[in-house]
């Protein structure tokens, strides 16, 4: 005999299938809470690795310039001129996507 | 709509889609949970606790498991917690509506709160997995991943279950 037999056997248990309460929940309102407390997470973790970059990035320019000071300036120059010319277009590219979204 | 466009609509941030995922999940959520609890506030709480969870991380949802599966697993997990921050598994009888009445019928009653007691008096790992099965369909596997547990240990908690229901019905 299965276990789903068995409990066909325990006529009694049907009686469990009502609830004895009821109560109702704002969805609106969790969803809405919800979604915030979402972004504030996402904030949260884009502050973090800004954080986190930086502090990398400054951390591997003060040693390459205690190695190599006319080194330090060549990255200089190159991180100055690769950054704009990638970041402003990925961040064009987010901002257009987010007004298609909406 | 179908719930698998309405999870990929959730996801990327759709708060009505949100709504109507929730709202569908609703009656099976909350029939669970107080079935679990036999509180009013605490099926509450947990209740509103889980669809929070689970808006908050839906990203993480994988589309593989019904989303009802989604938010039993989170409530079994908040009702987890709660035990075992109150040390307390009890059901008491102050906890059924006075007010609460079955086809009006007082002997529908009295049966109804011995049962409830039966069922308090199991453990809450064998209680979810009896409710998932009996209450709900849900199959052997899928009561593993909801729980966390391997198919012959939901297997025979169950089977403990049963025996032990059918075992207390006849004392009485």
């Amino acid at each position: 005999m299965t276990d789903k037999d068995n409990f066909k056997e325990i006529n009694e248990m049907k009686l469990l299938s009502q609830n004895p309460f009821d109560f109702d929940v704002d969805i609106t309102e969790i969803a809405e809470k919800g979604l915030a407390e979402k972004s504030r997470l996402k904030n949260i973790k884009d502050y973090i690795i800004f954080a986190v970059l930086s502090i990398s990035i400054l951390g591997l320019m003060a040693a390459v310039s205690i190695i190599n000071i006319k080194l330090m300036m060549i990255l200089e120059i190159i991180i100055s001129s690769i950054i704009p010319l990638s970041v402003i277009p990925i961040t064009i590219y987010k901002i257009r996507r987010a007004e298609l979204e909406n | 709509m179908e719930e698998s466009k309405l999870i990929e609509e959730a996801k990327s941030g759709d708060k009505f889609a949100l709504e109507r995922l929730l709202s569908n999940n609703y009656p099976i959520l909350k029939g669970y949970v107080i079935k679990m609890t036999y509180d009013k506030e605490l099926s509450k709480d947990i209740v509103q606790e889980t669809m929070l969870r689970a808006v908050i991380n839906i990203n993480k949802f994988q589309q593989q498991g019904k989303f009802s599966t989604y938010l039993i697993k989170i409530a079994t997990n908040l009702y987890r917690d709660h035990l075992r921050k109150n040390k307390k598994a009890g059901y008491f009888e102050e906890d059924l509506p006075s007010n609460f009445s079955l086809e009006n019928s007082v002997i529908a009653k009295l049966k109804y709160e011995e049962l409830i007691k039966i069922l308090m008096s199991l453990s809450y790992e064998k209680r979810s997995a009896f409710i998932l099965r009996f209450y709900y369909d849900y199959p052997y596997e899928d009561i593993g991943k909801i729980l966390d547990l391997k198919l012959g240990t939901v297997k025979s908690r169950i089977h403990y279950a049963v025996s032990y229901i059918k075992e207390k019905l006849k004392e009485d």
